[in-house]
């Protein structure tokens, strides 16, 4: 929360990629899929200031009946610097991926 | 006093959620939450743009030079650092082909206009006819001067008297 609110611009940020998600619209340029691999189904990346410095917050989508769709923020990753997936990003990326949530009705 | 909008964030947040997180969609000011709105409005317009570009195979660049702009250019509208202009809207509808169509809906309603407008022409054409009008439209057709005699300047101007 303290990243989200530490200044205007990763609030409007935080606002713009929660309106695309929660609309269904597709930009990749703040959001998108971050599957690597067989360990990382449902992982998503919030992508804050591409091209600049690059953070991340990785999230899990869940689908419950076939229909709701549930994004869990999950673990922030500052100054992705690299375009390949480091180590320190693989296992943050499996650790979303390895999380299990249930969903209180 | 700064007020919510959580249009999008239809939810009811638990007490267990932090009470920052409804401070993130509180704006400060009118003109904040324009910006907002207008960003908004932009990313439906980039959505469509994005899937037709898609379509058509058309990657980031050649997109740019379809409407004579830059990648970068484009790349910072997605990313919403830039707002869209109509004219630049007007060109992706050109280049790509398409046309945007525009809908509405008060900010209350699940309908649109266009579900509003066709609701009442639907409650108009189901709506029964009294006794009067339909004689007069039996009238018309089986004793309609003009079906008789088309060419007849007289009796076309009777039927318009009646």
């Amino acid at each position: 929360m303290r990243y989200l609110t530490q200044d205007a611009k990763h609030i409007k940020k935080f606002r713009y990629i929660s309106e695309i998600i929660l609309s269904g619209l597709k930009n990749t340029d703040l959001y998108d899929k971050e599957e690597i691999d067989d360990k990382s189904k449902g992982v998503t990346a919030m992508k804050f200031f591409k091209g600049q410095e690059n953070d991340r917050i990785y999230c899990k989508e869940i689908i419950e009946d076939g229909k709701v769709f549930i994004v869990i923020m999950a673990i922030l990753l500052e100054k992705k610097k690299n375009r390949k997936v480091k180590q320190r990003e693989r296992n943050a990326i499996h650790k979303v991926g390895s999380y299990e949530y249930e969903i209180e009705k | 006093m700064p007020y919510i909008k959580l249009e999008a964030m239809n939810m009811k947040l638990k007490n267990n959620v932090n009470p920052d997180f409804n401070d993130l969609f509180s704006f400060n000011s009118k003109e904040e939450e324009i910006d907002y709105e207008a960003k908004v409005l932009m990313f439906h317009f980039l959505d469509r743009i994005q899937a037709k570009a898609e379509e058509l195979g058309l990657n980031r660049k050649q997109l740019a030079e379809k409407i004579g702009t830059s990648a970068s250019y484009i790349t910072q509208l997605f990313r919403g650092d830039k707002l869209i202009n109509l004219s630049t809207i007007a060109k992706f509808q050109k280049e790509l082909g398409v046309k945007f169509t525009i809908s509405m809906k008060d900010e209350n309603s699940s309908l649109d206009d266009k579900d509003v407008a066709l609701n009442q022409l639907t409650e108009k054409s189901f709506k029964t006819p009294t006794f009067k009008q339909v004689r007069r439209s039996n009238t018309s057709i089986t004793k309609n001067p003009i079906l008789r005699n088309k060419n007849s300047i007289g009796t076309k101007k009777k039927h318009e008297e009646i």
